[in-house]
């Protein structure tokens, strides 16, 4: 319950971040169309990572080594992921609100890029430090790790926005 | 061997990045809608956390029905669990949302008040109940198919919530506020 209440301040803060930087992502044509992409990758691949760190260490896996593979894992997919979801949301941008193409594409990957530098080896070692504790983290990582990264991800496409415009 | 492992990373590859790209359908609708939802401060403050909330319960739920010691165990456990943490979760973000919105000077009305916590419950509610369902029968699916489900369960049950999520708070904007 505490979790998920951190967490959800987390989301909150995201859409004060969002409420406050409203002039630049409006006139940043594609910025709305991108964001619950990113989000929802962000916070997907760091709850994969978590969980699937969680899983293999139960299973009696070598801390370091599932640490070190999880967390590349997670880069390479958050590398690529970008990748497409910048494509997609590119095409999607020009076809039906005219957007420049390589501005939302730039935006995916250089977001996720930056948010996985932060976020993939702090929920790791958080992961680490729940099952340490002796409690669960599949019933905590998932809420801790979202309202992380949305603010994180609200964060940091508002000031790379700021940056494109 | 090496060609099989290398099919089934490009594999999560490819279905972690068209399941995001997926909730771009979500951001349609709420790029189609921006300039009226940034009139509606207490929403676009509270969309984030809607948006992670029926993220996260899916996560949870997926999450569980990822970890082989938990299968076994009644579903209504998992519904009993979550509902004290929904209904707190719901309070929450109908409070901060609203004293994050008047201290960004929205003028607030009665009616807008009601509106917007009716909207905001039966949103969490109806979303909530789709991922549940959906998620019992993918987990049917992927233990079918020997796919670990912690790669692929989770970004789609997330990525699925998010377009319900947005879909409604877009139609909620247009049609409701």
């Amino acid at each position: 319950m505490l979790g998920q209440a951190i967490a959800l301040c987390g989301s909150l803060l995201a859409g004060y971040i969002l409420e406050l930087n409203k002039a630049s992502l409006t006139l940043f044509a594609g910025a709305f169309l991108l964001l619950p992409g990113v989000v929802d990758l962000a916070a997907s691949i760091t709850g994969a990572m978590c969980a699937k760190i969680n899983h293999r260490l139960e299973k009696g896996g070598r801390t370091a080594t599932v640490l070190k593979n999880s967390v590349l894992f997670a880069f390479l997919l958050s590398l690529t992921c970008g990748l497409i979801v910048g494509l997609v949301g590119g095409t999607i941008g020009v076809i039906v609100f005219d957007v420049p193409f390589f501005h939302v594409a730039a935006l995916a990957v250089a977001t996720m890029i930056s948010v996985g530098l932060v976020s993939y080896p702090a929920m790791s070692l958080l992961t680490l430090f729940i099952r340490k504790t002796g409690a669960d983290p599949d019933n905590i990582i998932g809420p801790v790790e979202t309202g992380f990264t949305d603010a994180l991800t609200a964060f940091t496409v508002s000031m790379i926005v700021r940056l494109l415009l | 061997m090496k060609s099989k492992k290398l099919f089934k990373v490009l594999f999560i590859i490819f279905s972690v990045g068209i399941a995001s790209s997926i909730s771009l359908i979500g951001g349609l609708g709420i790029e189609a809608v921006q300039h009226d939802l940034v009139k509606i401060i207490p929403l676009l403050i509270a969309l984030p956390a809607l948006n992670s909330l029926v993220g996260d319960y899916a996560t949870l739920i997926a999450a569980h029905a990822g970890d082989p010691t938990e299968r076994g165990r009644s579903k209504w456990e998992l519904v009993r669990a979550m509902l004290p943490s929904v209904a707190t979760s719901t309070l929450l973000i109908l409070g901060l949302s609203t004293v994050l919105g008047f201290q960004r000077g929205y003028h607030f009305t009665a009616s807008f008040l009601a509106t917007y916590v009716m909207f905001v419950v039966c949103a969490i509610i109806s979303v909530i109940t789709v991922m549940f369902i959906l998620t019992l029968i993918l987990d049917a699916l992927l233990k079918k198919q020997k796919l670990n489900p912690d790669d692929i369960l989770i970004p789609i049950v997330t990525t699925i919530s998010d377009i319900f999520m947005l879909g409604l708070i877009a139609l909620a904007v247009k049609f409701i506020f």
